[in-house]
């Protein structure tokens, strides 16, 4: 029970609810007062967040650090903390591999939740008519579906960058180890009003909530539109850490030119984040003050124009796919050479193109838009910017296959999930091409044909490289081997589930299935390809299923792993696994290429093991000895 | 865990400093939006009501106080504990008397542009948002005055003063575009 | 460092200051003059007006050139 009370989630949980009921209750005596009814949804719960949120922040223990400081203390620097214990992992802890894993946890319960919503979803429109849920109930869950699954990716991307980064660079911690905490725990409460928000009356404008739909929807719209501003910022204050880790804190001889390709993505991905975050987080600022305070940006009789909106969320959203996605290729980029033991193909040209990639992507947004109205002669521009893109990411695709030329392939499972990734991430590419030109655009948009295409570049680019990185890294995270039966069941089920649930959408779109209907005509024919979607995508989720139970009866019972067991190069790979608190008890001395396999005297860093001088080790529910 | 900085070749102002800048970078794309948002919905059009002799005023009062932020942290760096607190004073009050000028503003614009009109709407969110900045800046030179009554500032450990005061410029130079956005161009 | 260094500095503060609202009001006196057409003019003097604030008062040059 003490244990229980000192948690930093459970204090902050308590704080948040009380700070948001003080918030509320303020404001409904202050609208009395004024003569107004009590109650306001908007206004009321606006209020409940925005006092909700710091106290909650202030109970996790965020703030302690800073307040002290305020106060003249001095402040800790990376690797001043020592604490074991499974605990920590429930509160606001500075060192980068806890909140690595936080992000991490965190990121599967989210698809685990929004997954669940899309199966529920599904049902309905396994079969033309209305089965069992009302169109606006239909609408809520593949609205939360979409921005959940979304949000979920920003964590994950954010887990893998903080978990390795610091480790495959050779620092200690990132640069800002408290404010790394601060941006993971910013994205607790998000979560919290997400889940919130079907009860609060869902919304139907889908992920994107574009105004005026947006500006009406119910109190969940509302709920979706904080959770997404907290997760922009914590996405932006990561990528500030990230930037600032990657320039200052590479260990002696880590030139730009050796870090491995994910630490390069990282980069990119970081810089993309900071950048083009604030431009979706003003344009659902916008919608929140139409909504509260009756502002004028998206209502014509105000001088407003919807198309701002557009333009301001596409220009985030659409370099947002490759903060979603880079860091995946950057995974997949790590696993190939380890499991082909060859060098990495054109590692120069892969490290650039991460960026190549960036700055493409911020020229294209209008192709989001080619039937919203914009002005005719824009849209020949943002198709041939759109089509650029082919170019970088041709070259990763490209780098991998010739990677595995005459390689020596095992096909063990992270291998297999890589393979599974890049085979996706091409069909995913592929298909874009016809949403990016004019007149095709015009007739498959939003159609399946798109719902399909996104979720080949989100499987592709995300979800089976993320999975490929568990598998992969999982030994050095916690000491103990993945389950390889397990895995290969996972991957067998996953990779046949996805085939059968997406590449029918490509068909169903050309033939006339519109996206976010919970109902279709009966009479288009429909039907029975539906029910193959439905039952395929309970196939992913039955794969799921098989990996969270491998994760778990692994971490508990696996076997040990020994500190590299896929002769890796990279740095995380010669520490223990998994590795001390502070990584590197003196900073290694990097010599050469990540990637030297199988070329006689390569070297890519000397590396002073830990263990020495009563340095600490841990991991995952390891028991502070004091 | 100074001495662990040191023998691993760290600069540790130099990482905070990149912080910052890669943070008001960023907060940079947000003004960018803002006034960006401001030309697609209004064009160049403005009221013939907006207070110009109070605009130019308060944008002169900002400017001042970039001023005191200035030299407060120059009398820091040297180590002049009373300068810095002065100047940083004077600039704390700066700041608010700027929030004052663009309350005044603001309860003129409730009668000729009120925040449910086209200018309105831009109007109020860009010098809310702005203001909201400002009030973020005081509070962290008021932290920076706080911890000042325990630490001593001084040659090599100003980096509070510093990052207070560059953030206090960063918000004076997003008012240096705001300021004719608003209320000049036509 | 000896205190005798900080004389100029602060003096180089007032200087930028004047600068900063000379051009402030120069743009006062253009936008509220001219009634057409003068966007382009106020947007390089804001520019010109930035950039002071940022090298002299931010030393944005500290970031590759850390001693100074
Ligand atoms: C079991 C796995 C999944 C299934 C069966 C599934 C199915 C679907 C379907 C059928 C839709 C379209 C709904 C409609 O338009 O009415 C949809 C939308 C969407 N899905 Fe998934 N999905 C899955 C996993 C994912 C994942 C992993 C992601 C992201 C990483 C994702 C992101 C999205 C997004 C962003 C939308 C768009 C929602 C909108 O239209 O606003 N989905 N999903
Ligand atoms: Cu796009």
């Amino acid at each position: 029970m003490r244990t229980l009370l000192s948690l930093g989630l459970l204090k902050g949980v308590i704080a948040g609810l009380a700070g948001t009921a003080v918030g509320m209750a303020l404001t409904m005596v202050v609208r009395s007062a004024l003569g107004y009814p009590a109650w306001q949804p908007d206004q009321v719960t606006l209020a409940g967040t925005l006092v909700g949120i710091p106290a909650y922040l202030a109970g996790v223990g965020a703030f302690s650090a800073w307040w002290g400081w305020v106060l003249g203390k001095g402040i800790e620097e990376p690797g001043g903390h020592h604490f074991w214990g499974w605990t920590r992992y429930f509160g606001a802890d500075p060192n980068h591999k806890v909140i690595g894993i936080q992000y991490m946890a965190t990121s599967l319960v989210v698809i685990a939740v929004a997954g669940i919503y899309q199966l529920i979803a599904r049902l309905e429109t396994s079969q033309p008519g209305l089965q069992f849920l009302s169109p606006d109930t239909y609408n809520s869950l593949m609205s939360l579906h979409g921005i959940m699954m979304l949000g979920a990716v920003l964590l994950g991307v954010s887990g893998m960058i903080n978990y390795l980064v610091p480790l495959m660079i050779g620092a200690r911690d990132m640069a800002f180890p408290r404010l790394n905490a601060f941006s993971y725990w910013i994205t607790v409460p998000a979560v919290f009003l997400l889940l919130f928000a079907l009860p609060a009356g869902g919304f139907d404008t889908g992920w994107t909530g574009y105004p005026p739909l947006s500006t009406k929807a119910p109190l969940g719209m509302q709920l979706m539109i904080l959770a997404f501003y907290l997760v922009g910022w914590s996405s932006i204050l990561g990528g500030v850490n990230f930037l600032a880790t990657i320039m200052k804190m590479r260990a002696p001889g880590m030139g730009l030119f050796r870090m491995p390709i994910f630490v390069w993505t990282a980069l990119a991905t970081a810089f993309l984040q900071i950048v083009f975050t604030q431009f979706v987080g003003i344009a659902f600022l916008m919608v929140l003050l139409q909504r509260v305070l009756g502002l004028g940006f998206f209502d014509p009789a105000k001088g407003g124009n919807v198309l701002l909106f557009q333009h301001l969320f596409w220009l985030y959203s659409h370099p947002a796919v490759y903060i979603f996605v880079l860091p995946g290729l950057g995974v997949i980029s790590e696993i190939v050479p380890v499991f082909s033991r060859k060098p990495l193909f054109g590692y120069r040209l892969v490290a650039l193109s991460s960026f190549g990639i960036a700055l493409q992507g911020a020229i294209v947004w209008g192709h989001h838009m080619f039937t919203a109205g914009i002005e005719e002669w824009l849209r020949i521009p943002f198709m041939v910017t759109t089509m650029l893109v082919a170019v970088p990411t041709g070259v990763k695709i490209f780098s991998w296959l010739a990677t595995m030329w005459h390689g020596k392939i095992s096909l063990d499972t992270p291998m297999l999930f890589a393979l599974t990734a890049i085979a996706v991430f091409l069909v995913g590419g592929l298909t874009g091409i016809p949403n990016g030109i004019v007149p095709t655009d015009l007739y498959i948009h939003d159609t399946y044909w798109v719902v399909a295409h996104f979720h080949h570049t989100l499987f592709g680019g995300f979800v089976f490289p993320a999975m490929a990185a568990i598998y992969f890294w999982f030994p050095k995270v916690t000491g103990r081997l993945l389950n390889r039966g397990l895995g290969k069941l996972h991957w067998a089920l996953m990779t046949v589930g996805f085939f059968v649930t997406y590449e029918p959408m490509f068909w169903l779109g050309l033939n006339g299935m519109r996206r976010r209907i919970a109902d279709y005509d009966p009479a288009l024919g429909l039907g029975p390809m539906n029910t193959v979607v439905s039952v395929a995508a309970y196939v992913i989720a039955l794969s799921m299923l098989v990996f969270f139970v491998n994760l778990v009866a692994s971490a508990w019972r696996g076997t040990r792993a020994p500190a590299n067991p896929w002769r890796s190069r990279t740095l995380e790979w010669q520490l223990s696994s998994p590795p001390p608190e502070h990584n590197f008890p003196t900073p290694p001395q990097v010599l050469g290429s990540p990637y030297g396999f199988g070329i006689p005297g390569s070297v890519h860093a000397v590396v002073t093991p830990a263990g020495g001088a009563g340095e600490e080790k841990g991991g995952l529910g390891r028991v502070s000895s004091g | 865990m100074a001495a662990a900085a040191k023998t691993r070749g760290e600069d540790r102002v130099a990482i905070y400093r990149l912080g910052l800048w890669l943070f008001m970078g960023s907060e940079s794309f947000l003004f960018l939006a803002l006034l960006f948002s401001r030309f697609y919905l209004q064009g160049v059009q403005r009221p013939a009501e907006l207070n110009q002799p109070l605009g130019l005023v308060i944008s002169i009062v900002l400017l001042l106080s970039s001023l005191s932020a200035y030299r407060g942290e120059t009398c820091a760096v040297y180590g002049d504990q009373a300068g810095f607190r002065r100047n940083i004073l004077v600039t704390i009050g700066l700041g608010f008397l700027f929030l004052v000028g663009v309350g005044i503003e603001w309860s003129e614009g409730f009668h000729f542009f009120p925040p449910s009109t086209g200018f309105g709407t831009v109007f109020f969110t860009l010098t809310g948002f702005h203001a909201f900045h400002v009030l973020t800046g005081v509070l962290a030179l008021a932290a920076v005055l706080v911890r000042g009554r325990k630490v001593q500032y001084g040659p090599g450990s100003y980096w509070a003063v510093e990052g207070a005061v560059k953030y206090w410029h960063f918000v004076d130079v997003a008012w240096v575009f705001i300021y004719p956005t608003l209320y000049l161009v036509s | 460092m000896h205190k005798s260094g900080m004389k100029p500095k602060l003096r180089l503060g007032f200087v930028v200051f004047g600068v900063l609202v000379a051009i402030e009001v120069a743009e006062y006196v253009l936008g509220t003059s001219i009634q057409k057409g003068v966007w382009p003019f106020l947007a390089v003097l804001a520019v010109i007006g930035a950039w002071p604030i940022v090298n002299y008062f931010m030393h944005i040059k500290q970031l590759w050139r850390p001693e100074e």
